[in-house]
């Protein structure tokens, strides 16, 4: 069966590079998930969790998100802005994260443009510790940007 | 010829001198490990986004501000990547060089008549004070910091040359760097990154080395301008308004790690020659010195031996 040959990279290194049977991945129309002989296609990524699988093993990944390039011939490259590995991310250093994100969310009186980078700085926090903690396999709901917005 | 004593305070002199150079010597080491680790980490990222940017300008139908060529604007912007002090050989001389090159063929076109103007964005000290001398438009400043810097910081200048692009006044917009190929060796750049337009893919030689465009060939990029007809999802316009500036972005900061490992290379490879030659001076001097002493000795023992065969 055809495999697909992945990168995973970031300004600051490269992640992953390897061959893998199937790739799930957060995209801003939801999570995508790609197949060996998949046609060429170029999207958008949302802070979120990246699953590669290979021979019945699966890597979770933390990205921040970026963009998802397919070529043709099975070439996928992910450039993402940034991304940790599961098992990197200090869950300690994660919640102290979304403390503070919280805090932040609390204050009053921003503009719509500040709104938005705090938002975004806590759905980031928030999908980071979710993927922090698949590590104990202590899965939690899934929890979507939008719902956290609302609150 | 100078005497034993003058001799003597200079191979002090140059003592020091050695001490000092040394020191830097290690110093720039040290920076030039960390800078050219951080170069060839990141080079995987923006290799990979220039390819795509060239797979995109062969796909039909991208209508972006970025993708759209003036080719009647009468000016050239020039982002010049240079490091903050010298001791760095020729790096920085080598470099200007090159830019004035790329500006004067651009404003004197093919017929030697003046058609253009070259306006600069300096980053790094060296840079804008040669600018200034040489009485060209200076239109920003971006502080260098002496360090490896993170992406976000570069944000602003990002910013600022794809808005200058976007007023349309700009045909082109070059970055000017120093292409960090070894220690030993580093290459005066000039790339072309907006706009990014067909002829990147016509004439890719502008932009890279043949050697790099043979690479980017056998990977399976398609430099004949047939593109691989990409679905956007969600849409091509939503894509790309991401992707592009942050292409630009990957691009700037990679040029910028490659002038970081530059100039700490050529630094430390600078002081290392300057305490070699210290060595090779205090060398000199040294036998000098111990020659005229010997000479001193013998003259003396002639004079007292002579002075008792008189005696006697």
């Amino acid at each position: 069966m055809a495999k697909i040959h992945f990168q995973l990279v970031t300004p600051e290194r490269t992640l992953l590079n390897q061959e893998l049977d199937s790739l799930s991945c957060p995209s801003k129309l939801g999570q995508l998930t790609i197949l060996p002989n998949h046609i060429p296609l170029v999207a958008n990524l949302v802070p979120g969790e990246l699953i590669a699988r290979s021979e019945g093993k699966e890597n979770y990944v933390y990205v921040t998100g970026g963009f998802i390039e397919i070529r043709p011939h099975n070439q996928v490259i992910v450039l993402a802005d940034a991304a940790e590995h599961h098992y990197e991310i200090d869950e300690q250093q994660a919640q102290e994260a979304l403390r503070r994100a919280k805090k932040a969310m609390a204050e009053t009186k921003r503009s719509a443009e500040e709104y938005a980078a705090v938002a975004a700085s806590l759905e980031k926090s928030l999908v980071r510790l979710h993927v922090a903690r698949k590590r104990a396999h202590t899965r939690t709901a899934p929890i979507t940007g939008e719902g956290v917005l609302k609150e | 010829m100078p005497g034993i004593k003058e001799l003597k305070t200079r191979i002090r002199s140059i003592q020091g001198t050695r001490k000092v150079t040394r020191a830097m010597q290690m110093v720039s080491a040290a920076k030039m490990r960390k800078a050219q680790d951080a170069t060839l980490r990141s080079r995987t990222y923006s290799t990979l986004a220039w390819e795509l940017i060239l797979n995109l300008s062969a796909t039909k139908d991208i209508r972006t501000a970025f993708f759209k060529t003036h080719p009647k604007a009468g000016r050239l912007g020039i982002i010049l990547l240079t490091s903050n002090r010298g001791m760095v050989g020729s790096l920085n001389v080598n470099l200007i060089n090159k830019m004035n090159k790329a500006a004067q063929d651009f404003i004197f076109g093919k017929k030697g008549e003046e058609i253009g103007q070259a306006d600069v964005i300096t980053y790094g000290r060296k840079g804008r004070e040669a600018v200034v001398r040489s009485h060209k438009e200076v239109l920003a400043d971006y502080e260098k910091f002496d360090r490896t810097i993170s992406v976000q910081e570069i944000y602003p200048l990002a910013k600022m040359a794809g808005d200058l692009y976007k007023t349309g006044k700009y045909q082109k917009i070059l970055v000017v760097y120093n292409h960090f190929v070894s220690t030993l060796v580093q290459k005066p750049t000039v790339k072309q990154i907006l706009p990014f337009a067909q002829d990147f893919v016509k004439h890719p030689q502008d932009w890279r080395g043949q050697e790099e465009l043979r690479e980017t060939r056998e990977k399976g990029v398609s430099v004949n301008g047939s593109g691989f007809n990409y679905i956007f999802e969600p849409d091509p316009k939503a894509v790309l308004r991401h992707l592009l500036p942050r292409i630009i972005e990957s691009q700037i900061y990679q040029a910028i790690l490659e002038a970081e490992a530059s100039e700490q290379s050529a630094r430390m490879i600078m002081m290392k020659n300057a305490t070699d030659a210290a060595g090779d001076l205090i060398d000199d001097l040294t036998l000098t010195f111990n020659k005229m002493r010997q000479n001193k000795i013998t003259t003396e023992l002639a004079e007292i031996t002579a002075g008792k065969i008189a005696l006697e």
